[in-house]
């Protein structure tokens, strides 16, 4: 997929993020799109480099106007891009059931890196909190990373040829 | 070095990236969360894009909730309508009252007299976006600077204390809540304003303190108001205690409180300039 379009998907997520605050029931955390979207994206295509820079863009953007600390969310996505690259060499990226434990890995690193570098920036938050945030939001991203691993495998598939006996006539 | 950087545009654009969020992380731990010039100027930026989305959403949102709940918004309309009958009665003895503080205001301003609290001005704002990706407690609203708004105000809603604004621009400001680990507030009982606490930890959504006086006996229920001293004016509804327990190690007297306000369902606040 080409640059221009990951970070057109990626701003419209941005949008959508926030319309979900006002939608989602009070109880529950809101599922990160641009990170399901990134993870998936650097999973299932070949160059990795155009979603690790729409996961450091959007992060960017999204720290500056939400976080209290600018660069831990940026930082925590780039990390669980980078460990799509890593897992990609250990799970086959083009089984769809693959997209499950993406997601899960994706979000356990990003959750994890995050709550590193708000304890080594801030030193507030416990790691239990964390974990019991990871549990509710996993389920969503599960959901979220099966349906983009579809759409995102839609366009690598080579079509098969409808006019073999052109040739014969 | 130009040669490769033109060759290698998406790592060289990804390592820049690195470098302004780096810097800008350096910054932000320096002013404790407070942006600078480049940070605010984006966020008015950004600001400007969001606005019009959250606030589609929300008239969606508002209209959809309307239809599947009509019947709790009639039940809070019958409730509204006796709370505006004893509100109108109220207001016949208020206007008495009002007469005597015109005569009290006038006498204040003869003898030269300066109040040492003086009146606050309220902004209303609608919640813009919240942190729901992550655990902690920060939303954005869409006012900023541009109505008075500054690093430190309170913010409040309909039932009590929501938190205070860390960061503020043209359009925007950030608040962080009382259930935010990096928040403390300092409250006294409503029914005995000389028993003082501070709570500065959170657990479990709610908040956990403890008070200055150990000695004192606490009743489940108890209703708590800010004290005053510190960052939040006085007389504020922080929320309520739910459980209260001596703790041998710190011999303290800790306290754990339910807030006032559903800080999830936030959707309008108003700040207190």
């Amino acid at each position: 997929m080409k640059l221009s379009k990951i970070l057109l998907i990626s701003l419209g997520f941005f949008f959508l993020q926030i319309l979900m605050g006002k939608f989602l029931p009070s109880a529950m955390p809101i599922p990160n799109l641009i990170l399901c979207f990134v993870i998936v994206g650097a999973f299932v295509e070949d160059d990795p480099w155009a979603w690790v820079l729409a996961a450091g863009i959007f992060g960017l953007i999204r720290d500056l106007f939400i976080s209290m600390n600018v660069g831990l969310g940026t930082g925590a996505l780039i990390a669980a891009v980078a460990s799509m690259l890593l897992l990609k060499k250990f799970i086959n990226s083009e089984h769809m059931l693959s997209s499950i434990v993406c997601a899960i890995v994706g979000s356990f690193v990003y959750i994890f890196t995050f709550w590193l570098l708000s304890k080594a920036v801030m030193g507030a938050y416990g790691i239990s909190d964390v974990m019991k945030f990871f549990v509710l939001q996993v389920w969503m991203h599960i959901v979220l990373a099966f349906g983009i691993y579809y759409f995102l495998s839609r366009n690598r598939i080579i079509q098969r040829r409808n006019d073999r006996y052109r040739y014969y006539r | 070095m130009m040669r490769w950087i033109r060759e290698h545009k998406l790592i060289s654009s990804l390592l820049l990236v690195i470098i302004v969020t780096f810097s800008l992380l350096v910054t932000s731990i320096a002013s404790a969360g407070s942006g600078n010039l480049v940070t605010r100027g984006i966020n008015s930026v950004v600001s400007f894009f969001v606005k019009p989305v959250a606030n589609v959403g929300g008239t969606v949102s508002d209209n959809v909730n309307g239809i599947f709940s009509y019947r709790s918004i009639m039940a809070e309309n019958n409730k509204l309508k006796e709370e505006n009958a004893k509100l109108k009665k109220q207001v016949v003895n208020l206007t008495l009252a009002d007469n005597q503080l015109k005569e009290l205001q006038e006498l204040s301003k003869a003898l030269n007299y300066t109040a040492e609290t003086p009146e606050r001005e309220i902004v209303s704002a609608d919640v813009v976006a919240m942190s729901g990706t992550d655990w902690t407690n920060i939303f954005t609203i869409n006012c900023g600077t541009e109505k008075g708004i500054k690093t430190g105000d309170a913010v409040i809603a309909g039932e009590g204390l929501v938190g205070r604004i860390i960061d503020a621009g043209k359009g925007w400001a950030k608040v962080v809540t009382l259930v935010d680990q990096n928040s403390s507030v300092s409250f006294k009982l409503k029914g005995n304003l000389e028993m003082i606490g501070i709570a500065n930890e959170v657990e479990d959504g709610k908040m956990k303190g403890f008070m200055l006086d150990s000695s004192i006996k606490l009743e489940n229920g108890e209703q708590l108001i800010t004290s005053g001293m510190g960052m939040f004016p006085s007389g504020i509804d922080v929320g309520t205690i739910t459980k209260s327990k001596y703790d041998k190690d710190s011999h303290l007297l800790t306290v754990l409180i339910k807030p006032a306000v559903d800080f999830k369902s936030l959707q309008k606040v108003s700040v207190i300039l």
